[in-house]
């Protein structure tokens, strides 16, 4: 493979709160090459959406701190270069659409004054360009009667609207890096279904790279060609898509895949969540992240973080941080996610520990 | 939960106009008790506008709202505060209904203040209940709102909803922003609880597969009007509607293998400005079995009324029970049950 457009390398960025200092992202590494799609995944709070602004440098500046790794654009380290530097990439090389797109337009201005100022920020253009851009956009992210509605303001539009009406802006400098934040979750999935090609047609046509965060494994299947699965700000596991499918490695990877609600599965079969809670980021205990949670653990989990390494189907690139997978003396090598959901002894325990969290921190 | 008792929610005819945009046009519904009815459709198509129409934040236009045999549209302010407490709601954007300068402990206490329940120490243990309920660590009840991602930001806003034990719960995409293993939980967790406290739900979601595993019957919306509505399994199993099917084959399916051969039925053509409905069926300008029959006028001339297929199901389409209509359908195949 060539060089990667963009490449995160052991990124670990904390936050100074009142409680002590949060660990966000701990270690992550991702790489996007020309033309990619890939997707980053997990549980809600594991770090995605400040992965993402920490690329393009919008984190808190009071609060927030990049304790170490890279992050590199073309081969140049972004978190060297100062502010000013910093405003001609967004926007300009990266995109980033936010998950949120109520609180993201601003409710005084009309959608056209905000997409046209998105367009004049990077490009001296005229006036009536500008209109006439910003209706091409409108109907290139599909909002009918685009003239009709330059005039509209954010409430006037639902949420799916607002949302085409946010990629409408981040699409108007045609960037390199597009940082798509839950785009689609608010959508209903005829418009979700035109987005994602939207998106893929951009990625094909223009050469754009896409980072995609979502919880919706549907959407990763059919989009990205890479998938990194998050845990409390690391990556536990990274393959191709079609290899996280087909040969999941690891039990944080299992959990997510047996929790899907699918048209194909039986309707009275419960979905089977993952129990307990992400672990605080803020005190975080030694050993394996997910390991307070996890039905498989052994003694050795809470020894030590396991490595993220390659996993037992041999695929390249497939990648899994587990203590079960060691070569070794790995125990989950050759497990049957979909039947065996570990031991139930362990089960009970989790569960058990879920209740306890509560009493005792009052 | 049997069909002859009075229903916990009745729509009827309900209309509700943003100047030109009719946003809900003269729709009907009605929500058994204990019965957990999805909602489902396009985006802009007037779910959210429903649900706050049902409980009087958007005054409607023209229709009645009866909630438990009471009129909420002709209600006094005081009487609707009432029954306020027995409806509640969580909204599709958690960020922007919790109040950023109150504790998360604080936000829970709240509507039990407001309705005088319980004292001091109760109300904390209840807001405890309901974070550990909702999944959190209920030592975060001393935290604000913006230090939440936003799916625990929504489980804050679920507990909240929850506290008073409504009977009514109209939940707007309550789990869209939930990454999977906590939806299955929340979800669980709706499923659990609405059988223990007899809640009746509106769940809107734009999730075929979470309306799907949590709901008993299923309204198809368009462009402000119901244009299927079914039983759960009948809806999923045999859809009618040429836009639920459309809806149907949309669903992206958990599986790399599967999506790469996924026959799409990708709807193309103009969706219409709110503001200027066409003439007849509103979903005709994106119909694949209009286009399929050669685009018969009717459908440009005449509105489909709701009408029932089978006891179970209703429909809105002039062909949907012709019979060469439905060859045309399934030779184009779509997702079979
Ligand atoms: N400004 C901030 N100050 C303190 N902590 C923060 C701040 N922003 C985020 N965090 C914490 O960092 C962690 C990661 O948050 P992030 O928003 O990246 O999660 P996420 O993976 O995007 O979750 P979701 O799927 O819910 O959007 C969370 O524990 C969150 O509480
Ligand atoms: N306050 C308002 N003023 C003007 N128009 C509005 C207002 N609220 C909603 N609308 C319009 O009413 C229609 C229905 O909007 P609504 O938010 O109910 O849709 P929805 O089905 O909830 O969509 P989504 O799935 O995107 O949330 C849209 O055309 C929208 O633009
Ligand atoms: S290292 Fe241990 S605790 Fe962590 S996922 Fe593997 S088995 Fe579970
Ligand atoms: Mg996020
Ligand atoms: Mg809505």
């Amino acid at each position: 493979m060539s060089a990667p457009l963009l490449e995160v390398r052991d990124l670990e960025v904390a936050f100074d709160t009142r409680r002590g200092r949060v660990k966000a992202v701990d270690g992550l590494s991702f790489s996007l090459g020309k033309g990619e799609i890939i997707a980053l995944v997990g549980e809600s709070g594991c770090g995605k959406s400040v992965a993402v602004r920490s690329v393009m440098k919008l984190l808190p500046e009071q609060t927030a701190r990049y304790e170490a790794g890279s992050i590199t654009l073309d081969g140049k380290d972004l978190l060297d270069l100062d502010d000013k530097a910093m405003q001609k990439i967004r926007g300009h090389d990266i995109a980033l659409i936010f998950q949120d797109p109520m609180s993201s337009l601003n409710p005084v201005l009309t959608i056209g004054e905000q997409i046209g100022e998105a367009i004049s920020r990077h490009q001296r253009v005229s006036r009536r360009e500008v209109v006439e851009r910003t209706i091409e956009l409108l109907r290139r992210v599909g909002i009918p009667a685009p003239e009709t509605r330059l005039k509209a303001y954010p409430h006037e539009f639902s949420g799916g609207m607002r949302q085409r009406v946010m990629i409408a802006m981040a699409l108007s400098c045609n960037p390199r890096v597009i940082l798509a934040d839950e785009i689609t979750t608010a959508l209903d999935v005829t418009i979700q279904a035109q987005i994602m090609d939207l998106l893929k047609s951009l990625v094909a046509d223009a050469g754009a790279a896409v980072v995609m965060i979502t919880h919706d494994m549907g959407i990763v299947a059919g989009a990205a060609e890479r998938v990194y699965v998050m845990y409390a700000g690391t990556v536990v596991e990274t393959a191709t898509t079609a290899d996280l499918f087909a040969r999941p490695a690891m039990p944080y990877t299992w959990g997510l895949l047996r929790s899907i609600p699918s048209l194909e599965r039986p309707v009275d079969e419960p979905l089977v969540p993952i129990e307990g809670l992400p672990p605080n980021l803020a005190r975080l205990e030694p050993g394996c992240r997910f390991r307070p949670r996890c039905a498989y653990r052994r003694a050795i989990c809470g020894a030590a973080e396991p490595p993220l390494a390659p996993a037992p189907d041999g695929a390249e690139g497939h990648l899994a941080r587990c203590w079960g997978l060691d070569p070794e003396n790995g125990w989950l090598r050759d497990t049957d996610w979909t039947s065996d959901l570990g031991d139930a002894e362990t089960m009970a325990e989790i569960s058990a520990a879920a209740a306890q969290v509560q009493g005792e921190k009052r | 939960m049997t069909d002859t008792s009075e229903p916990i929610l009745d729509i009827r005819n309900l209309t509700v106009r943003f100047g030109k945009v009719a946003a809900v046009n003269d729709m009907s519904l009605t929500l058994r008790r204990g019965e957990t009815l999805g909602l489902v459709g396009e985006s802009g198509s007037g779910k959210s506008t429903t649900s706050r129409a049902v409980l009087q934040i958007n005054r409607p236009t023209s229709g009645e709202v009866w909630f438990d045999g009471e009129e909420l549209v002709s209600a006094s302010r005081t009487r609707l505060k009432a029954l306020r407490q027995r409806m509640q709601m969580v909204f599709q954007d958690p960020r922007s209904s919790l109040d950023p300068r109150m504790t998360v402990e604080a936000l829970l206490a709240e509507p039990l203040v407001i309705f005088g329940i319980g004292n001091r120490t109760l109300r904390r243990a209840k807001v405890a209940e309901m974070l550990r309920l909702v999944g959190l660590d209920p030592a975060v009840g001393s935290r604000y709102p913006h230090e939440f991602s936003g799916g625990q930001a929504q489980r804050i806003a679920i507990a909240r909803a929850l506290i008073l034990e409504p009977e009514l719960i109209i939940a707007d995409e309550p789990v869209s922003a939930l990454d999977v293993s906590i939806q299955a939980q929340i979800i669980n967790l709706l499923v659990k609880l609405r059988t223990q406290l007899n809640l009746s739900m509106l769940f809107i979601a734009h999730d075929l597969a979470v309306v799907r595993h949590i709901s008993d019957r299923v309204a198809v919306m368009y462009m402000g009007r119901v244009v299927e509505l079914a039983d759960r399994d009948r809806l999923y199993g045999a859809p009618a509607h040429p836009y639920t099917r459309a809806l149907l084959s949309a669903v992206p399916v958990p599986d790399p293998a599967v999506e790469v051969h996924r026959k799409r039925e990708i709807l193309t053509g103009e969706l219409p400005s709110p503001g200027r409905l066409p003439y007849g069926c509103a979903f005709r300008s994106r119909c694949p079995l209009h286009a399929a029959l050669g685009r018969p006028e009717v459908c440009a001339n005449v509105l489909p009324p709701l009408v029932p297929l089978a006891p179970n199901q209703s429909a809105a389409c002039h062909f949907v029970s012709d019979a060469s209509a439905a060859a045309a359908r399934d030779q184009r195949g779509g997702v079979s049950a």
